[in-house]
């Protein structure tokens, strides 16, 4: 009996372990065998996350490669609301630090389905109190920020982009295209913790660079010299624009006023504009290089012919025109450096109007030059077969035809390269990691004959040494350029402003082999309006500077008048005693300082003393021929006399400074000839 | 048989371990090639023009005059336009 028990007793616990191995054998086979699809799914869905990656935009460089937009990855929070057990205490937690109010994140939380976004792009601070918190259910994806850190600096160049990161405006918009890039997908393995361990990703195609024409030096003195001349003038608006001649690249676009792309929708949409493009304007006499080269290319007239300029006056078709000024006789070269509306609208007249369309048009006039900034306005001008009998002589002095400043500089620029037109250009070159992109090339056109151009590029040098635009002369350089004051139209009354104007100078230094040409554009100058008095001194500051930056050697002699800080203030030598202060020569020199900083209010302050190299234009008025002659040849300046009897007129006037060995222009006539008051015109 | 078995147990969960420091490695890369972005869009805000302008104006700087920047090349022969067009401007007119 007691040799069958202990048998039994194994037997049951034999019995009992194969039972119970059964039961877990075939627990785990039901597991494995018919719920291995919904676990699966389960752990999936715990360990796995997919991820769209956001591209990375493109940046956008300065010529020389300094960075003006460039894209930073940020955090952004994410909610799996499939993971979150008590929605509103996430949200209490959150709304703290996202100051964000906790009902919107909580009804975001619940109505969502899959993982939704509850704040953009957050600081790091941000992201970190949040990640020491420990959510479960919250996460972070990485999302691009556009920053622009330059700020200000060619904003309404480059544009700004949307909170999608599209672009709107300026570059960011015309070429977002290649600049957004593709999106990519990324799955993600993670452990109970939240420790991803796995991936795998289809990479997100970054978006193409961009390289641009600007500089970003060229830009800022630009938008500096732009932001003191508004500030000076209290002008509403304007623009500077630099140019290379040669290729029809843009150096610089500056305007006013301008915006801060970081924060582009705290400003209103006007500001965004790019006035360079987009903003069209009666050009005035500007245009009268156009006119004049229309002339002279067509045989119609040659720079020493003289024109009778009728005292100002003159009629067309029945309306009456007037001079700025009443001009007698002057060469067809005075006529434009002292723009005479009367001399240009009769030089207009003997080319007539279809071949002056034609010439007009030569010069890219009333077209889209094809920049690759979005919003280009083409201006305006009449196809000729629309123009009234007294158009020809509106067009001629730069009124009934509007342009963007980007369309007047290249044409200026093709008169300073030698007669070819350039289409104007902002993109240098755009390219991936791998490639550059094609890019289309800069057009270009024969606009006018190379010996047309060289006669017009030195007409607008006298135009700056004896004309209107005395106050754009350059220290050191030659330089050639046309000023003008156009009215404009009253939208009250329809007719021309007699009180809001542009004041505009465009011009280009060297006169041979020119580097750059620049435009300086002011809408509606508060006080003095001339394009010469106002728009002249910022194009000499503007240049001098640009031509100092791009070491383009000076191919005349700097003033010794122009003394620099150093000389001013010469350092003792040791032991030495300091000279007495002449304190008549001191108030003198303090003097000289503040008529000098007035005269270049916002610029580096250049130091000008009495020298021998400086004459003063002395009143010739009533003198003869001979006696002017005389004169003259005392004072070292060349005279240019036309007409008989005694000096009626002068140009420069007198009291004027100028250097030795400038051009004075005298005419004579009748003894006892007045000079009639200043009339009205389209201005110089 | 068993030894089989561990082994293939540890592989796998070497594995696993190997997995984690990937992606470990993964995230210090990419923390870095942030950081060097950041670092770009600094050096790129402290060359601005307008800070760089606006420090040179606290410590007494100005824009250089012309001819106070020597240039490259020395000083050319003055060349003006206005020269070559006076002989032929002094025959239209009376002396």
């Amino acid at each position: 009996m007691e040799q069958r028990n202990p048998r039994l007793r194994w037997l049951v616990v034999w019995v009992l372990a194969v039972v119970w191995m059964a039961v877990v054998v075939g627990r785990l086979s039901y597991l494995q065998l018919f719920c291995y699809s919904e676990y699966f799914a389960k752990a999936q869905h715990q360990q796995q996350r997919t991820f769209e990656i956001s591209p990375k935009r493109g940046t956008i460089y300065d010529r020389k490669g300094r960075e003006l937009a460039v894209s930073l990855p940020m955090d952004s929070a994410f909610a799996d609301p499939t993971d979150i057990t008590d929605a509103g205490m996430v949200a209490r937690l959150l709304s703290r630090v996202l100051n964000i109010p906790a009902d919107d994140l909580e009804t975001k939380i619940r109505q969502a389905h899959s993982p939704v976004r509850l704040a953009k792009k957050l600081s790091p601070q941000t992201v970190q109190r949040i990640d020491d918190m420990n959510l479960r259910g919250v996460f972070f994806q990485k999302e691009n920020r556009r920053m622009y850190p330059q700020r200000e600096l060619a904003a309404n160049i480059l544009g700004y982009v949307d909170v999608d990161e599209k672009g709107i405006g300026g570059i960011e918009y015309s070429l977002d295209k290649q600049i957004r890039g593709r999106p990519g997908r990324m799955m993600v393995v993670a452990d109970g913790r939240r420790h991803w361990y796995d991936r795998t990703e289809s990479a997100a195609d970054p978006g193409a660079s961009v390289v641009l024409s600007i500089d970003q030096t060229l830009q800022y003195i630009a938008e500096k010299e732009l932001a003191h001349a508004i500030q000076d003038t209290h002008a509403k608006s304007g623009a500077i624009v630099i140019q290379d001649p040669n290729t029809g690249e843009l150096l610089g676009v500056a305007n006013y006023p301008t915006f801060d792309p970081n924060d582009a929708g705290s400003y209103p949409d006007d500001v965004r504009t790019d006035r360079a493009v987009s903003a069209a304007y009666e050009p005035g006499s500007t245009f009268k290089v156009i006119t004049m080269t229309g002339a002279i290319e067509n045989g119609i007239t040659n720079p020493n012919e003289l024109i009778d300029c009728q005292m100002g006056s003159i009629v067309v078709a029945g309306r009456l025109i007037h001079d700025h000024k009443p001009y007698g006789i002057l060469s067809v070269r005075d006529v434009l450096a002292n723009s005479s509306d009367v001399g240009s609208i009769k030089i207009a007249l003997r080319l007539g109007a279809p071949k002056f369309y034609d010439v007009i048009r030569q010069f890219g006039i009333g077209q889209l030059t094809g920049i690759e900034l979005p919003g280009e306005n083409r201006g305006l001008l009449r196809p000729v077969e629309n123009w009234t009998p007294s158009s020809i002589g509106s067009v001629a002095m730069g009124q009934e035809v509007s342009v963007t400043p980007i369309q007047i500089i290249s044409a200026i620029s093709a008169v300073a390269n030698g007669g070819t037109y350039n289409h104007p250009r902002i993109v240098h070159q755009i390219r991936t990691e791998t490639s550059d992109l094609p890019h289309a090339g800069a057009d270009s056109h024969k606009s006018t004959d190379a010996r047309t151009a060289a006669t017009v590029r030195s007409m607008m040098e006298t135009v700056i040494l004896e004309g209107t635009g005395k106050h754009a002369k350059l220290d050191g350089y030659t330089a050639a350029g046309k000023s003008g004051t156009a009215q404009k139209i009253d939208p009250a009354t329809g007719r021309y402003s007699k009180t809001d104007y542009v004041a505009s100078f465009v011009g280009f230094a060297p006169v041979n082999d020119a580097a750059v040409t620049i435009l300086v554009m002011l809408d509606s100058p508060v006080g003095a309006h001339g394009g010469g008095d106002v728009s002249g001194p910022v194009f000499k500051r503007v240049a001098e500077q640009v031509l100092a930056y791009l070491d383009v050697p000076h191919d005349v002699p700097v003033p010794t008048n122009i003394e620099t800080a150093k000389n001013i203030h010469p350092v003792p030598r040791s032991g030495a005693q300091k000279p007495p202060v002449d304190e008549k020569s001191k108030e003198s020199f303090e003097a000289a300082v503040a008529n000098k900083k007035r005269a270049q209010s916002g610029s580096a302050p250049t130091i000008a003393f009495e020298d021998a190299a400086v004459v003063v234009v002395p009143n010739l008025a009533g003198q003869t021929v001979r006696a002017v002659s005389e004169t003259c040849s005392r004072l070292g300046l060349v005279p240019g006399l036309i007409g008989n009897g005694v000096a009626v007129e002068q140009s420069p006037e007198s009291g004027t400074r100028v250097l030795r060995g400038s051009r004075l222009t005298v005419r004579f006539g009748r003894q006892g000839e007045l000079v009639p008051a200043a009339a009205h015109g389209s201005g110089n | 048989m068993a030894s089989c078995l561990l082994f293939y147990a540890w592989q796998h969960f070497e594995c696993i371990q190997i997995r984690y420091h990937i992606e470990q490695l993964n995230s210090q890369r990419i923390q870095a090639s942030e950081l060097n972005q950041q670092l770009h869009l600094e050096v790129a805000t402290l060359r601005a023009p307008k800070r760089v302008d606006a420090i040179a104006s606290r410590l007494g700087l100005t824009v250089p005059v012309p001819g106070q920047v020597p240039p490259p090349d020395g000083l050319g022969e003055p060349v003006l336009a206005q020269a070559r067009g006076m002989a032929s401007t002094a025959q239209a007119i009376r002396p």
